[in-house]
């Protein structure tokens, strides 16, 4: 299950990504699939063809994530509808926040992530959100105003980002 | 419960005396009152689809508040006439405007969710009066809703009021259509909805079952029982008492809840029909449970370790009392 498989046990909210993609649940009426970048695309077909005659299916496949793509596919579902996204994790993680903030229920929720080495960083600083190469607990450069980050290993399920804070906050200059 | 000690006297929810300062039919068998504190201080506010207790002499009895639950300088229910005798006929015969009775509360058991982006309302006869709750707190607040109300012709309790709500309003007067009806909405809502249903028993599967087709997760189907399907009467059983070693038999068609009474083991309970939670008492053990209640979930009925006694069974229950 998607949301549930982000929250890691002994109390560090990190995501756990399932091995192999998430089945289809049969219980849907209807189905929106989302994938991101050229792995996934298998991966959406597979899921595609098991929908068969579940229910009529929406297909939306683009480069990266797009908040205003993405939120209009949401709109467009109706209720009884079950969301299943794959893709690298950054694109995953902010489609997920997005379908939540639609009003989707965990049970609603299924995704399967292609690679996992870039994280959507939220920057303390300057509160843009951007994609970086980096792991939980390291360091990344905020690709908007340059300030040198801690990535915070929690995951926030609300935006679907990691924290990052200044490096240097608490060195008295 | 929280004790209230510091809070503030506008948050009391004990035990405390009402005066009627109105009882109107609002049909011929349901009557609405108005209840003013008799202190004439604050009364609390409450959560869309909470109900009162009234102290009635027939018993306690569970009302849904009609309000939209903020800021209320008084408690307005409809009570429906039931054909048992009990409380609902002692509040139709013997209450007039003066009267004062004890109430309780308000609980809310039926609230609605902080985050759902819509509401699907759905009431069936007296049902209506937490859905009314509903739709007047979704007003109130800008949200969105659409209402499904079944009745029979001639006997629908504040329907003027459901219509003037503000929202769409489907209305169906057989069983028939109240299902058709039903397929349809659940088929045709955004995103997000969570659905609220009060009503009788048969409509609450009904709903249940439609919604769960329309492939809708049980934690967006809400709903609030008065009334259980009949149960059949079980087989007599033995209950021991804990603290005391008292044995207790408990005979087809008499209640756990019952025979605890008889045999001087007084157990607090309200509904008397698994609805409410009042009456649930702990297991230390049993060969079996049979619970027959609509309140404790699937892994609260694993743990083997409660029951509500006013409906649910088993074989040789040690209870915890």
């Amino acid at each position: 299950m998607g949301t549930i498989a982000e929250v890691a046990p002994g109390g560090l909210s990190l995501p756990v990504w399932p091995s192999e993609p998430e089945t289809v649940d049969a219980t849907g009426r209807s189905y929106l699939l989302l994938g991101f970048g050229p792995e996934a695309a298998s991966v959406v077909d597979t899921w595609a063809r098991d929908v068969g005659a579940l229910g009529p299916s929406t297909i939306v496949r683009s480069a990266r994530f797009d908040p205003a793509a993405v939120t209009a596919a949401l709109a467009s579902t109706r209720c009884g509808v079950r969301i299943m996204v794959a893709g690298p994790q950054d694109d995953v993680l902010m489609t997920l926040a997005a379908a939540r903030e639609s009003g989707a229920e965990p049970e609603e929720l299924r995704s399967f992530v292609t690679r996992t080495d870039v994280l959507p960083v939220f920057c303390a600083h300057c509160r843009a959100t951007n994609s970086v190469e980096a792991v939980p607990g390291g360091i990344a450069v905020c690709p908007a105003c340059a300030t040198v980050l801690d990535v915070h290993p929690h995951l926030s399920a609300v935006r679907g980002s990691f924290l990052g804070s200044d490096t240097t906050a608490r060195e008295l200059t | 419960m929280i004790a209230a000690t510091h809070q503030h006297p506008a948050y009391r929810v004990g035990s405390r005396e009402f005066v009627v300062a109105a009882a109107e039919p609002v049909t011929p068998e349901v009557r609405h009152l108005v209840l003013m504190p008799r202190d004439g201080g604050p009364v609390a506010p409450y959560q869309a689809g909470s109900h009162v207790v009234v102290d009635t002499a027939a018993g306690r009895n569970a009302y849904s508040l009609t309000g939209d639950g903020s800021t209320p300088d008084r408690y307005e229910i409809s009570v429906l006439r039931c054909r048992d005798g009990g409380g609902s006929a002692w509040i139709h015969d013997e209450l007039a405007p003066g009267s004062v009775v004890t109430i309780e509360g308000p609980r809310a058991m039926f609230a609605p969710r902080y985050d759902q982006r819509h509401a699907l309302l759905v009431a069936g006869g007296i049902g209506i009066t937490p859905i009314l709750s509903h739709a007047r707190y979704l007003a109130r607040w800008g949200g969105t809703a659409e209402i499904i109300y079944s009745y029979r012709p001639g006997a629908a309790a504040h329907l003027n009021e459901i219509r003037d709500a503000g929202f769409p309003v489907h209305e169906a007067t057989t069983v028939a259509r109240t299902r058709e009806l039903l397929a349809e909405r659940f088929a045709d809502q955004p995103l997000g909805t969570h659905a609220y249903a009060c009503g009788p028993a048969a409509m609450l599967e009904t709903y249940r079952e439609l919604g769960l087709a329309a492939g809708w997760p049980e934690s967006r189907l809400h709903l609030e029982r008065f009334q259980l399907a009949d149960l059949d009467p079980g087989e007599p059983f033995t209950a021991t008492v804990r603290s005391t070693g008292a044995r207790v038999a408990v005979a087809a068609g008499t209640s756990l809840l019952d025979a605890l009474s008889e045999a001087g083991v007084a157990v607090a309970s309200m509904c008397r029909q698994g609805v409410c939670g009042e009456c649930r008492v702990g297991v230390a053990s049993a060969a079996s449970l049979d619970h027959r209640d609509a309140v404790l979930t699937p892994a609260e009925r694993d743990a083997a370790d409660s029951i509500m006694c006013c409906v649910s069974r088993g074989t040789d229950v040690e209870v915890d009392l």
